[in-house]
């Protein structure tokens, strides 16, 4: 008996100590998960951080505080007090660098943290986009993470969000150099006489470089601009004049010459110095090669970068890029052929299909199909096309014609507007089956514009001898020796 | 002691209540025969009962449509999975039988084995009708061939994909009693295709239901002819899986014209007949151009009302009476549901599964006689969004061709396609090429029988244009003004013919192996995703004791989209055991 008096408490010791292991992990392990995650207001929970207490001074100095009423969900960004020591002298005196600074740090909604490699882009109170990726912010990493509180989420970490400027913003603050000038200055000039005012309202609309090119203000897009230095810009748009002759007027060539220059200076993408490829291609299709060795200052923006470049890097050759155009996308016809316009598919030897068009038994004497081609450089062309002679049992004569894009004042009857002829190539074979480029000739353009090409079939009514055809055009504009 | 007494009595009375309860419960008066419910007794008593088990039969055969489409061409190299597709289609799709999951509802064969007990139910009391006299031998004899017929159709998709499979005539209660491995043996396919040709020999009627008989009364806007199988074009399948070429030949053929007297010259000329374009009007279920624009790939006709295209969407007309032999119709307001708007539509559906490269592939190696160089069939048959393609041959009813966008999303309707005039002359000329008459098939497969057998630089028809030899294979295409002539088959195009495409060469040497690769891949053109690739390319596989013939193609399929397996699929697929898939299901 005396036995089971000592094995009762024993027995019953251990069962107790079964229980405790055993009933230890569920639900501590859900309060841990659930670690930070309260029901107090995210203002009340940032006052009791000792980590904040410095941002918080800036945070109710800037009135900011205000936004974070509980109507809504924010993440804020809290950095460390020695970070917030560091820059809140510079911020002391100038309210509205202050409340910048500050909304730097906020985000509207709340944002765990993010630990993926798939970046996340925040827009922040300041309207700057900020890359969050990689367990880490703007490049700032995290000390503590995903503190929430009833209308929000704090995250504390190890770096200042100090706003950067724009590419847009560099620029104006730079207008001293003169390719920043420049691009400035089109929100007031027109670079054509022709050019229309879209919206009288936003002026910067008129930017032909914004319009066109990039629009830099843009904070959710990414950009990397090269600048030249004042004198290698001067040089590389005198050495393309040339081929900028805009109506022989000397001031409006040089501003589009320095607007060829730049619209090969921007690209649509962020690349540090580090990360620069070899060769970049423009958004007009001109490959620029990249030489890192050229640039002597990088700037890190909200939304890219600048480089500064030593040196021109990019060859006039580069820049005379080779213009197509599609025989099945003409603007318009001397008559109408609908009925008898055949739009085709077809396959090349190397297998490749492409579109053209076939307009046959159309029964019109010199049928002419109308294309309209963008501002070409004032140079020499050499002039191609591909046209399919596919279906016919006889060879037929083609011509392709250059004209000004503007019509003028007939000589004979000042009320018919004509194009005047540029140049006019000779009728041209069509050869059965020939899949190859057929070389037409040459033509000088010798002013900077746009140009109307015609294709025109035989002058004759005869079916299958006034039959037009073309897959494509090409211009390869010459290099000007001299 | 008063009270206990007392609580003594009251458990007796409780007990003697219940027991009361009890027995009263198994008297009979209380055993009413329910009214909303048939029961056994009452199903077969006079002819609309045995009409009623027909639609029934078939209503069932509607919840197969699903499974046989995914057999017969998720299984095989024209249709793939979307990467929205669930791991069970991603299995079928790359057709590793042995790792095909044990839960796999796609690979489940009860179903097939719930319609199979539904008919030998419906044939036994249809004898036992007969022995009763509940109706008349002519009615008896219709209605029991065509559940034969239903039943050995589904037999044989068991017998392609399964291989071995149980053969089993009688009613059972328990479908699970089908696993009953000792009390059904498995049959060798060979066996099975023995014996569902000789169950289907033996039917006592082998035509459509008579124009008198009740079933074939439209219902619900649809036109019955045709909702029920064609027991020759069945026989015809039979026997060329059998390799029995001349009687295939010979069934197909009857099929091929059997409106020849029933009718009008539209009858005679034009159905089953894959009539020429017309290419004035448009007004055909041909590959067509707007007239004199034929070079411009704009005037294509693709719509739901012309062109070849139309075939799959439109009402159920005199041009569709041409071409259909075989649809069964899926309507909103019954079950069951139609399953292929989920499988294949991109708007209102899940879009899981879509066209192989190799399918696209296939259409673009093909050249149009207008020089396009590609199949206009690829545009008909498939949509694209993006890079990926959209198989629309049975959405075509439920959402509009540009925008790919329901109709009316609550109208889910199509139809199951199952045989039509294209597969029936491709089959027939697969048994004539088999069979010796390459010249025939290649006229059927090309530009069609008047023009392969024609002399154009006579203009006296009388001795050509036609094929002079015996049924099954005696055509007679004339089509001649000096002396006129106007056969029977003088609009056939042949299947290239009406595709608008150029014609095959055919090298005379090797000529049989071609021609068969050529109809197989006409098939392919033609008739992809409608449920019959896979068959076509067991069948030829066993036929020729290569199965480099099908392990090849799926092959095509999975590396073309760099799938890991393919090779291990390709050399497991090279041994027969392993095209069946697993015949089990969990009970």
């Amino acid at each position: 008996m005396k036995k089971h008096d000592i094995l009762t408490p024993v027995i019953g010791l251990i069962c107790m100590l079964l229980l405790q292991v055993s009933c230890s992990d569920p639900w501590d392990e859900h309060a841990r998960d659930n670690e930070g995650l309260t029901n107090e207001p995210l203002l009340e929970r940032l006052e009791k951080e000792p980590e904040s207490s410095e941002f918080m001074k800036l945070l109710h100095a800037s009135g900011v505080d205000k936004t974070l009423d509980g109507n809504n969900a924010y993440t804020v960004f809290v950095p460390e007090n020695s970070r917030i020591q560091a820059v809140s002298s510079s911020l002391q005196n100038d309210a509205e660098a202050l409340d910048r600074f500050v909304k730097n740090h906020i985000a509207v909604s709340t944002h765990r943290l993010n630990a993926s490699a798939d970046t996340v882009r925040l827009t922040m109170l300041s309207g700057k986009t900020l890359d969050f990726v990689n367990s880490e912010i703007d490049g700032a990493a995290f000390s503590k993470s995903n503190q929430a509180g009833a209308d929000g989420m704090y995250h504390v970490i190890t770096d200042a969000l100090i706003p950067r400027q724009s590419l847009w913003e560099y620029m104006s603050d730079h207008n001293d150099e003169l390719q920043n000038a420049f691009i400035l200055s089109l929100n007031e000039y027109n670079l054509y006489d022709t050019a229309v005012v879209e919206d009288p309202a936003d002026y910067y609309l008129n930017n032909e470089f914004l319009r066109n090119v990039g629009d830099m203000r843009d904070e959710n897009q990414r950009f990397t601009y090269f600048v030249l230095k004042d004198a290698d810009f001067t040089a590389e748009v005198e050495q393309f004049l040339p081929y900028v002759n805009y109506r022989n007027h000397a001031d409006s060539s040089y501003a589009i010459g320095q607007y060829e220059i730049v619209k090969d200076m921007l690209f649509k993408q962020a690349y540090s110095k580090d990360n620069l490829p070899a060769m970049l291609l423009s958004a007009s299709n001109v490959p620029f090669p990249v030489d890192k060795s050229a640039i002597s200052q990088s700037v890190r923006l909200s939304n890219g970068w600048v480089h500064i470049l030593d040196r021109a890097t990019l060859p006039v050759v580069n820049k005379l890029v080779d213009t197509y155009v599609q025989g099945e996308e003409p603007s318009r016809f001397s008559e109408s052929v609908t009925a008898s316009t055949f739009h085709r598919i077809r396959k090349d030897p190397y297998g490749e299909f492409f579109k053209d068009i076939m307009v046959q038994n159309h029964k019109v004497s010199s049928l002419s199909i109308f294309y309209n081609l963008p501002r070409m450089y004032s140079t020499t062309y050499d002039v191609y096309w591909r046209a399919l002679n596919d279906i016919q049992n006889n060879v037929f004569q083609q011509r392709v014609g250059v004209f000004e894009f503007n019509p003028r004042p007939s000589e004979e009857d000042p009320e018919i507007p004509v194009h005047a002829q540029i140049f006019q190539f000779p009728y041209t074979n069509v050869e059965q089956n020939d899949y190859n480029e057929v070389y037409l000739g040459e033509f000088t353009l010798e002013e900077y514009d746009r140009i109307l090409t015609v294709l025109q079939g035989a002058a004759t009514t005869d079916e299958g001898i006034n039959t037009l055809v073309l897959d494509y055009l090409r211009f390869v504009p010459k290099l000007k020796t001299n | 002691m008063k009270t206990r007494k007392m609580k003594r009595i009251t458990i007796y009375g409780l007990y003697a209540a219940l027991a009361c309860l009890t027995f009263s419960s198994c008297s009979k008066f209380l055993e009413v025969e329910p009214k909303e419910v048939l029961v056994k007794e009452q199903m077969y008593r006079n002819i609309y009962d045995a009409d009623a088990a027909v639609i029934g039969i078939y209503g069932k055969l509607l919840s197969l449509a699903e499974q046989h489409i995914l057999w017969n061409e998720l299984r095989a190299d024209l249709l793939t999975v979307t990467n929205r597709a669930n791991p069970y289609l991603k299995e079928i799709n790359t057709n590793d039988v042995g790792a095909i999951s044990v839960d796999n509802p796609y690979a489940n064969p009860r179903k097939f084995y719930e319609v199979i007990l539904n008919c030998n139910d419906v044939l036994t009391n249809f004898q036992v009708m007969r022995a009763e006299n509940k109706f008349t031998p002519e009615e008896y004899n219709q209605r029991y061939s065509d559940i034969m017929a239903v039943r050995s159709w589904v037999y044989l998709q068991l017998g392609i994909h399964f291989g071995r499979v149980p053969y089993i005539t009688d009613p059972l209660e328990d479908t699970d009693a089908v696993l009953d491995k000792d009390k059904y043996p498995l049959l060798e396919f060979e066996q099975l295709l023995t014996k569902l040709i000789a169950d289907m020999e033996a039917v006592p009627y082998k035509l459509l239901y008579s124009d008198t008989e009740s079933l074939m009364f439209n219902v619900d806007g649809y036109t019955m002819e045709r909702f029920y199988i064609n027991k020759q074009a069945l026989l015809g399948d039979l026997h060329l899986w059998n390799n029995d070429y001349q009687k295939a030949a010979e069934y197909y053929k009857l099929v091929m014209t059997s409106y020849d007297n029933l009718g009008n010259d539209g009858y005679r000329y034009d159905r089953y007949k894959i009539k020429w374009a017309e290419i004035s009007t448009n007004n055909d279920i041909a590959v067509g151009y707007l007239r004199y624009r034929e070079q411009d790939v704009r005037t294509l006709i693709n719509s739901k009302t012309q062109g070849w295209r139309s075939m799959f969407s439109r009402s159920q007309d005199e041009l569709w009476n041409t071409e259909w032999v075989w649809t069964l119709p899926f309507n909103s307001n019954f079950n069951p549901q139609n399953p292929f708007i989920r499988l294949f539509a991109a708007n209102g559906g899940d879009h899981l599964l879509k066209p192989s490269q190799e399918s696209l592939d296939l259409w673009g190696n093909q050249t149009q006689r207008n020089g396009v160089p590609y199949d206009a069939r690829r545009d008909l048959s498939v949509s694209m969004i993006g890079q990926e393609g959209v198989v629309t041959k049975y959405t075509d009813e439920f959402s509009d061709i540009e925008t790919m966008l329901p109709i009316d999303k609550f109208q889910r309707g199509g139809k199951w396609h199952l045989y039509r005039a294209a597969k029936l002359h491709l089959r027939f000329a697969e048994a004539a090429n088999r069979d010796g008459h390459h010249k025939l098939a290649v006229g059927l497969l090309n530009n069609g029988v008047g023009r392969i057998y024609d002399d154009p630089n006579q203009s006296d028809k009388t001795d050509v244009q036609q094929t002079h030899l015996p049924f099954p294979y005696d055509f007679d295409a004339r089509n001649g003004n000096n002396p006129r002539y106007r056969a029977t088959w003088h609009r056939n195009d042949g299947l290239r013919g009406r595709a608008y495409l150029t014609f095959r060469e055919i090298n005379p040497t090797d000529s049989l192996t071609q021609v068969e690769d050529y109809l197989i891949e006409e098939a392919a053109l033609e008739m992809a995703f409608e449920g019959s690739r896979w068959e076509d390319l067991v069948r030829i596989a066993i036929r020729r004791n290569d199965p480099s013939f099908l392990a090849d193609k799926i092959y095509e399929k999975l590396s073309k989209e760099g799938h890991p397996q393919a090779d291990a699929v390709r050399s497991k697929l090279m041994n027969r055991e392993n095209w069946y898939l697993p015949f089990n299901w969990e009970q």
